[in-house]
């Protein structure tokens, strides 16, 4: 055979033969009592034909052709009807492919202009189309959420926020956020018809796996869209916490007592009198705190003390201070007299600035004055803000090797108790103290390139870990293969196609307590968000790969099977007929 | 002619076929609309409008009416037609020339006679009957009397009977044992007076102390029937097929039948709430009384006013607490009394309206003693009453002496003399002077003028020692000025004044000025080196005995005091008021600042030496250790585990498990801690709960509605300090060192 021409069913050849020459050959055999007649030779050549083609009905023998396969439009979904009718006005013999009747986008390399018209092609099937020249054509305008970010992961007793836009709302309309039992938390109602920002929010109460959701209400209450969106809330541990103290004060009593009575790890170190101390021990054992050195500063996550205490403290405790939060990360939050700050040496990481006011309205919580010693934080690089107010930093924390080292200018927080102000209290202390605290290292973190896993699509995920050879099992303990950035050694990458809805887990063979677990939606879950992405996408990649200058291949095309029948019809009646005339 | 008359008689006709049929509408209209208001029923209704319309077409047969019986009807009622008018329906070619001839006649007379023939109806009575018959409905409904036929309130309050689910699936082979009947009787406690209710609702709500009897029947043999409460759990008596229980109510929860039948198997009903309703303390109302009432002695001192007491289950007892207090400071005393009403009171009225009227004067009250009462009333709880009592009213007689405001405030002793009251009766015998003007005798009058003007020169002189004069030395300084107008004007006044030298003095303090400034000025000079360093309590002018806004305001008084007794000494006594009233006002005034004198009592700590601060002997004190644990106990634990597991199973839709059903029980406990507070609100997922803690297979609908219900009981969580967690690879740290570097 030569390299134009080939059976496509190539396979076949063998037996197609061998049933051929049987056939012939008994025939031949049937027909030897009348080989001296004249019609002999005709109704061998007949037979030969119907036989043959037979043959090659079954082989489908095909011929090395140039082909131009024409106009190709690609209909994805949302795709504009009148967009595809003035196309295939425009150009004849236009071939649609839909996207959706999984028909493949393989063999397009030919065509002489490709149409994608829609929503797009997913991102992983973008390869297909690529270094062809493809004109993308948005489709339908869309309506409903477009962009969305929230934690995925997230704490108990945090706030859970979700912000998005949604495009073309209509107006009245309302967007609420259900917990998993379908209780309304929060809603807003659209007054717009323009594209809206939204941010609805709420506080995580029961830790576990949880599947809010969003729904979209017209303005009787009538459900029109609902989304479903997984939280994974974890409980979350606790820092174990030093208090250092030159002098008994009311702040640091109280905050002792919040944190003691929350459960929380707390040891209080207190001077009595020269060389004197008091020390509480909350929630934890007993242990030697009479100087303080590296291996017994290992057992805290943040320390708490004044400027007067860190003055007096001796050249082998700074340094041993100074080490821990070097080296592990230990966190250091400075309070006191803000004038201090400027002169305790390696410590003194801060620049305050003085102003006048003595009472300010943190931008997160505003509804509560809180007082403040005269100063500010100056804004240098490094300086990362936890509380501030009109530009002004008031309580921050700076790096310092893996560790921070953090202060405040408030001032007699401990009123906001007196005054029943429980939780704006409660809020400042978590954040400063959570800012500032000793994270917890963990071995790899998993993250996802797009939030919205769907059944049977692919979901791409990628780890960091410094782990020598991370090998990812799925939860039916199958192996998933594992790609390593070339630049970054400690990034991994890896895809999986869930087969199942719901929540599903990546766990790692290393270490079993170290999963990974994502939310499978439904593919109408986030249609509009994800008919956004892929719109986007499309648009990006079809602009950079539109250049490309093409190369006319030949294609091997079958020949039409209708001429092998008609021959063979034609022998038969042929065949059927001699005998007659 | 002839049609004229058949067409009267047509129209007759039709008329009283219409008035029939007015009739029977008008009897079918309004018992229809009787039945509705009553029943409220539509369909009764309409039965009724059915049933009562064939009746009344049958009897009043309206469609019976021809023309034959109308002109029958027509010839009966009129003497002129001669029995004649059917001659009218006939067709006059048919009739004999006699008949056409009477035809023609009686058309003629019927035009006129038609209209004083009425047809035969008693429309006046069903009219009178259906306004009786729909006045009658409306007021049932208005009064409430129709409840009693109501069928579709008693269709609605009849309860479905408790639903008894097998708390083992496997159990369902054989016949379950149906519920046939179920009584709730509850005796409310005999002072209430309400009558023993029977009920087949679950859900029970009645007072205190009511005793509730449970009685349940099932159609076949069932093995033991248990009540479960709160935790508790409690037999069942069985009585021939039936079972009773019962117990009296104290407090608010929930309940639940169990029974298990002869095959072993155990069946469990829904929750049921017990409602407990507390037994209110009386409502007293106090009308036509101030808070305070102060009576003059003089006055008809007799306070009176009516007491309207309410109770939800009647007033058992009540009266009038009063105490009558006598004198004052130490020597106060007190005098309790329980007064009854005036009208005897009967016990066990839900409503009281009494009245009562306290004589003080037969209280034995005198001026100066205050009384104080309440009105007390308590109701017929058993064991013990509600007592409940009004506010506390206040009754005054006014002391007759009543001294004005003292100083005493704050010096323990009245320093005051008693001179100083005497300003105001100068005042007051002034002003009866004045009245007397024109009644007395001039001379009279004249003296009384001149007496109260020695009365006021004497306590000027008085107030002179104040001052810190002698009070023979400011006498006669005083005197000196005062009887020298005087005497200008009046010599009989002061008869000293002729032996005196003052008159003379005067004249030439007058003439000759001069030397007598000089000779005090001489003194003046004398004393003047010693005076800077001396604390001369002699010198009147600088007497401490007041400060020197108060001297100058009593040396201001002094002065005006003058002119009251210049005024008075001419003779007018009117002129003379308005200096003692503004004498009068000072004084009050200086009396007021006189509590500038409490006493200035302080302490002055001495001064630390600061060489010695923090130097002290620390060898005693030592390092003080203190360990403390706190539990940090979660009262929802199970509740908030729960409602994760729900979310799995949600998502599994598994059959839960051993586990998970105990997991619910335990949550259903903590969560009925929190029901007790609020039955109401808690109930349906208490009893979903308990649901899913007995039945292996689990609707989903059911797991959402108890997740949803479990997550509205769970409190807020305050925000607390958490660890943060991350990975920290060679990059970050390779970034940190790089920034370090460059810092």
């Amino acid at each position: 055979m030569s390299d134009s021409f080939t059976f496509l069913n190539a396979a076949w050849f063998w037996p197609a033969l061998v049933f051929w020459v049987i056939l012939i050959s008994v025939f031949i055999w049937k027909e030897r009592a009348f080989s001296g007649n004249k019609g002999f030779i005709l109704k061998i050549v007949l037979i030969f034909l119907a036989v043959s083609s037979l043959a090659l009905l079954a082989l489908k023998p095909a011929l090395l052709k140039e082909v131009k396969e024409g106009r190709v439009v690609i209909t994805t979904d949302n795709f504009k009807q009148s967009q595809l009718d003035s196309l295939k006005k425009a150009y004849r013999n236009l071939k649609v492919i839909d996207y959706n009747n999984d028909e493949s986008l393989l063999g397009l390399s030919n065509s002489e202009e490709i149409f994608v018209l829609g929503s797009g092609i997913p991102t992983y099937d973008l390869w297909s189309l690529k270094n062809i020249p493809v004109t993308y054509l948005p489709g339908q305008e869309l309506s409903g959420i477009i962009k969305l970010n929230y934690k995925q992961e997230n704490n108990v007793g945090n706030q859970l926020d979700v912000k998005g836009i949604f495009a073309n709302p209509r107006s009245k309309n309302r967007l609420v956020l259900e917990d998993a039992g379908g209780t309304a938390l929060d809603s807003l109602i659209f007054d717009s018809e323009e594209k809206e920002h939204f941010q609805l929010s709420t506080h995580l109460n029961v830790s576990g796996n949880f599947v809010f959701s969003i729904v979209e209400k017209d303005s009787l209450g009538e459900v029109l869209n609902r989304n479903t969106l997984p939280v994974k809330i974890n409980e979350s541990k606790t820092p174990r916490i030093l208090i250092l103290n030159a002098f008994p004060t009311f702040e640091i009593k109280y905050l002792k007592n919040f944190l003691a009575d929350l459960g929380h790890e707390v040891v209080v170190k207190n001077r009595i009198t020269t060389g004197r101390y008091k020390f509480e021990f909350f929630n934890t054992e007993q242990k030697n705190l009479r100087s303080l050195n590296f291996s017994n500063l290992e057992g805290f996550d943040l320390v708490i003390l004044d400027a007067e205490f860190l003055k007096n403290l001796s050249n082998s405790e700074r340094n041993a201070l100074l080490k821990s939060i070097k080296s592990s990360g230990l966190g250091l939050l400075i309070l006191g007299e803000a004038k201090a700050l400027n002169n305790l040496g390696d410590f003194s990481v801060f620049t305050p600035q003085s102003v006048s006011t003595l009472e300010v309205g943190f931008d997160k919580l505003k509804t509560v004055r809180l007082a403040i010693q005269p100063y500010r934080l100056k804004q240098e690089f490094g300086l990362a803000e936890i509380h501030t107010s009109n530009a002004s930093i008031f309580s921050a924390y700076k790096r310092l090797g893996q560790g921070r080292i953090g202060t405040t200018m408030l001032k007699d927080t401990w009123q906001l108790l007196l005054d029943g102000k429980q939780d704006a209290y409660q809020q400042i202390w978590s954040e400063i103290i959570e800012e500032v605290s000793k994270r917890e290292s963990i071995l790899a973190s998993f993250s996802p390139i797009d939030k919205f896993a769907v059944k049977d699509k692919p979901f791409i995920f990628q780890i960091r870990t410094s782990l020598e050879n991370p090998k990812i099992f799925d939860q039916n303990d199958r192996l998933i293969p594992l790609k390593q950035d070339l630049n970054a050694s400690e990034t991994w990458s890896g895809v999986t196609h869930p087969l199942s809805l719901g929540w599903q887990q990546l766990n790692m063979e290393q270490d079993s307590t170290l999963s990974y677990e994502y939310y499978v939606h439904q593919s109408e879950n986030w249609k509009s968000l994800r008919h956004f992405k892929t719109q986007q996408a499309n648009l990006k990649f079809f602009q950079e790969t539109f250049t490309s200058n093409k190369d006319i291949s030949q294609v091997y095309v079958a020949i039409d099977p209708f001429w092998f029948f008609g021959i063979f019809l034609l022998s038969m009646a042929g065949l059927w007929l001699m005998p007659k005339l | 002619m002839k049609q004229t008359g058949k067409n009267i008689l047509i129209r007759f006709q039709k008329q009283w076929q219409l008035m029939l049929w007015l009739e029977v509408f008008l009897y079918t209209f309004s018992s229809a609309i009787l039945i509705w208001f009553l029943t409220q029923s539509w369909v009764l209704s309409l039965t009724c409008f059915a049933l009562i319309f064939v009746m009344a077409l049958l009897i009043k047969k309206p469609w019976k009416i021809n023309l034959q019986i109308a002109s029958n009807y027509v010839d009966a009622n009129s003497t002129k037609l001669e029995y004649s008018s059917w001659l009218l329906l006939e067709e006059s070619a048919e009739l004999t020339g006699l008949a056409k001839l009477q035809q023609q006649k009686m058309s003629n007379t019927l035009e006129a006679e038609i209209k004083s023939i009425k047809p035969e109806h008693q429309l006046k009575t069903a009219i009178i009957i259906s306004v009786f018959l729909v006045a009658i409905g409306y007021l049932g409904f208005y009064t409430g009397i129709s409840e009693n036929f109501n069928f579709n309130r008693n269709t609605t309050s009849k309860e479905k009977t408790a639903s008894f689910v097998p708390i083992d699936s496997l159990a369902v082979k054989h016949k379950v044992p149906v519920l046939k009947s179920q009584l709730v009787t509850i005796n409310y406690p005999s002072y209430t007076g309400l009558a023993t209710a029977s009920t087949s609702k679950m859900d029970i709500k009645a007072v205190e102390g009511s005793r509730v009897t449970w009685e349940l029947d099932f159609d076949a043999a069932v093995d033991s029937v248990s009540l479960e409460s709160m935790g508790k759990h409690r037999e069942m008596m069985k009585t021939n097929q039936s079972f009773t229980g019962s117990t009296a109510l104290n407090t608010s929860g929930f309940y639940n039948f169990k029974f298990t039948d002869t095959f072993g198997a155990t069946y469990s009903s829904d929750l049921f709430t017990i409602e407990v309703i507390k037994d209110k303390s009386p409502l007293i109302r106090i009308e036509n009384l101030k808070q305070f009432s102060s009576f003059d002695y003089t006055d008809n001192k007799v306070l009176s006013f009516g007491a309207f007491i309410t109770d939800d289950f009647g007033v058992g007892n009540a009266h009038i607490i009063a105490t009558v207090s006598k004198g004052t400071g130490e020597s106060v005393k007190f005098r309790e009394e329980q007064l009854e009403f005036d009208e005897p009171m009967s016990s066990g009225e839900k409503q009281l309206n009494l009245s009562k009227t306290i004589d003080l004067d037969k209280m034995n009250m005198e001026p100066g003693d205050e009384l104080y009462f309440y009105v007390e009333a308590q109701d017929l709880r058993r064991p013990k009453e509600n007592t409940a009592r009004s506010e506390t009213y206040f009754a005054v007689i006014k002391d007759t002496i009543n001294y004005g405001p003292g100083v005493e405030g704050g010096l323990g002793v009245d320093l005051m003399p008693d001179y100083f009251r005497s300003q105001r009766q100068l005042i007051i015998d002034t002003e009866k002077l004045i009245t007397q003007r024109g009644k007395i005798s001039e001379e009279e009058f004249n003296s009384t003028s001149n007496d109260l003007g020695f009365d006021q020169k004497s306590l000027r002189l008085k107030y002179g020692q104040f001052m810190g004069d002698e009070a023979e030395g400011s006498s006669t300084n005083g005197g000196e000025v005062t009887e020298a107008i005087d005497h200008d004007h009046d010599q009989e006044e002061d008869p000293l004044a002729k032996y005196s030298h003052a008159h003379d003095s005067d004249n030439e303090h007058n003439l000759v000025e001069d030397p007598h400034d000089h000779d005090q000025d001489e003194n003046k000079e004398e004393e003047d080196p010693l005076a800077d360093y001396l604390h001369d309590h002699g010198d009147p002018e600088s007497s401490t005995l007041f400060t020197d806004n108060l001297k100058s305001k009593l040396r201001q008084a002094l002065n005006i005091m003058w002119d009251a007794e210049l005024h008075l000494r001419l003779y007018e006594p009117e002129k003379s008021l308005p200096f003692q009233y503004e004498a009068l006002e000072l004084i009050q005034d200086i009396k007021n600042s006189a509590r500038i004198y409490v006493h200035r009592i302080g302490f002055d700590p001495p001064p630390i030496k600061e060489e010695v601060r923090l130097s002290g002997d620390i060898k005693d004190v030592t390092n003080f250790n203190k360990n403390e644990q706190f539990e940090s106990s979660d009262e929802y634990s199970f509740i908030k585990q729960s409602i994760f597991r729900l979310e799995e199973l949600k998502d599994l839709n598994s059959k839960s498990t051993g586990i998970d059903r105990e997991l619910f029980d335990k949550a259903g406990s903590e969560l009925a801690k929190k029901a007790i507070q609020e039955p109401g609100r808690f109930l349906k997922t208490l009893q979903q709960l308990k649901q899913l803690a007995e039945r292996q297979q689990i609707s989903k609908k059911l797991i959402i509605e108890v997740q949803k219900g479990l997550l509205k009981a769970l409190p807020e969580v305050a925000p607390e300090p958490q660890q943060k967690y991350g990975f920290g690879g060679k990059l970050n740290e390779l970034v940190l060192k790089e920034l370090e570097l460059n810092e």
